[in-house]
C-alpha cells in the first residue's frame, strides 16, 4: 500500500507507516510511550522555564522534539526544535511564547494518537 | 533476512525511550542479537564488558551522564583493538558536527529519525567491517601461532651422528621427522634415495652370497 506522505500533518500516518516498516505493535507501543511521556515533559518544560533552567528546557526540549520526529508530528517536533534553540541562545521571552505554541499543537496531537491507541 | 551466524551484537544507546523501541525492533526485525543502554554511562559499560565480541553500536549524540562522542573516545582509548563499530546519532546534521563525531572514534554517524532503508544500508556496512576486521585477527591469529612453531626449531639442536636422532627438551631421543613435524606444519612421507637404494641393494647381494656359500 502506497500513501502519500504529509509533513504538514498533525500526525502523518504514512510516514508513521513507514517509519515503523508495517509494524502495527511497534506502532501501538510508541503511540502509548508518547502518550505517557508527553505531559511529563511538557511539565518539564514549563518548569524549566519558570526556574530559567536552560539546562533542563533544552535537554526536555530536545527529547520532546526526538520523540516527536519519530511520531511523525512535524508540528510538535518544529516547536520542540524552536523551543531548544531559543533556550540554547538564552532567549527566554521567545521560548514562552514557542512554549505557548508548543502546548496547542500537542492539545491537537493527543486526540490523534488517542484514536490510534484503542 | 539472512542466515548469518552468529547473529551480529548491536547495543542502541538513546535515553529516548521511543527512538530506542523504533530502532530496537527495527534491527530485530533484520535479526540482530539487540541490547538498549538508557544512557551513555550504561552504554560504555556494556561495551566495556562486550570486550573481544564483534558488537555494531548506535549511540545517541546527547545522553545523559557521558555524551555519545564521549563514549566513542573512551572505547578507542581504552579498547584500542576492540573489534567495534561505532555509529552515532545526532539531529544535526553539519559538516561540523559529522567532523566532530568522526574524530571521537565514531565510523558513521546516522541522522534522526533515521530513514529505514539508509539505516540498513550503513548496519550492513557496519557488519561487513566487523566481519572483515573478525576474519583478519584470526589471519594475525594464525600466523602468530605459525611463528611461535618455527621459533622453537631455532637453536643449536643436539643430534646423534649415527643415527641422526635428536635430544628433544624433555631429554628423550627422537627421531627427527617427529621432531620437525611436532614444531612445525611440515609433514613427511617417507622413500629411499638412489644412493641409498644402491647400497641396499648391495647389502642384499652381499648377504645372498654369503648365505649361497655357506
Amino acid at each position: 500500500m502506497s500513501v502519500a506522505t504529509d509533513s504538514t500533518a498533525i500526525l502523518d500516518l504514512a510516514a508513521l507507516e513507514r517509519q515503523t516498516g508495517g509494524d502495527a505493535s511497534l506502532r501501538r507501543e510508541i503511540v502509548r510511550m508518547f502518550l505517557e511521556d508527553c505531559p511529563l515533559r511538557v511539565d518539564a518544560i514549563g518548569a524549566a522555564i519558570a526556574a530559567g533552567d536552560t539546562a533542563s528546557l533544552v535537554s526536555s526540549a530536545h527529547t520532546l522534539k526526538g520523540s516527536a520526529a519519530y511520531l511523525k508530528a512535524s508540528i510538535v517536533r518544529g516547536h520542540a526544535a524552536d523551543l531548544e534553540q531559543c533556550a540554547r541562545e538564552g532567549r527566554d521571552a521567545d521560548a514562552a511564547a514557542v512554549f505557548e505554541k508548543l502546548r496547542d499543537a500537542i492539545g491537537e496531537l493527543l486526540p490523534e494518537l488517542h484514536k490510534l491507541d484503542r | 533476512m539472512s542466515s548469518r551466524e552468529p547473529r551480529v551484537k548491536v547495543l542502541i544507546a538513546d535515553d529516548d525511550r521511543i527512538a530506542a523501541a523504533v530502532l530496537a525492533q527495527t534491527l530485530r526485525r533484520w535479526d540482530f542479537d539487540v541490547t538498549v543502554a538508557s544512557d551513555g554511562a550504561e552504554a560504555l559499560d556494556q561495551l566495556l564488558a562486550a570486550g573481544a565480541m564483534p558488537t555494531l553500536a548506535i549511540l545517541d549524540w546527547m545522553m545523559p551522564r557521558i555524551e555519545g562522542t564521549d563514549v566513542c573516545r573512551r572505547i578507542r582509548s581504552e579498547m584500542p583493538l576492540a573489534n567495534m563499530y561505532l555509529m552515532l546519532l545526532t539531529s544535526l546534521e553539519s559538516k561540523e558536527r559529522v567532523i566532530a563525531g568522526l574524530e571521537a572514534g565514531a565510523d558513521d554517524y546516522l541522522i534522526k529519525p533515521f530513514d529505514p532503508e539508509e539505516l540498513r544500508a550503513r548496519v550492513n556496512v557496519g557488519v561487513r567491517v566487523l566481519a572483515l576486521q573478525e576474519r583478519l585477527a584470526e589471519r594475525v591469529k594464525e600466523l602468530q601461532d605459525a611463528l611461535a612453531s618455527v621459533k622453537q626449531l631455532r637453536g643449536l639442536l643436539p643430534i646423534c651422528s649415527y643415527c641422526k636422532r635428536i635430544r628433544a627438551d624433555d631429554q628423550y631421543w627422537i627421531q627427527v621427522e617427529s621432531y620437525i613435524a611436532e614444531r612445525s606444519n611440515a609433514q613427511f612421507s617417507h622413500a629411499i634415495c638412489p644412493p641409498c637404494a644402491s647400497a641396499l641393494e648391495r647389502e642384499i647381494e652381499q648377504h645372498k652370497n654369503n648365505r649361497s656359500q655357506g
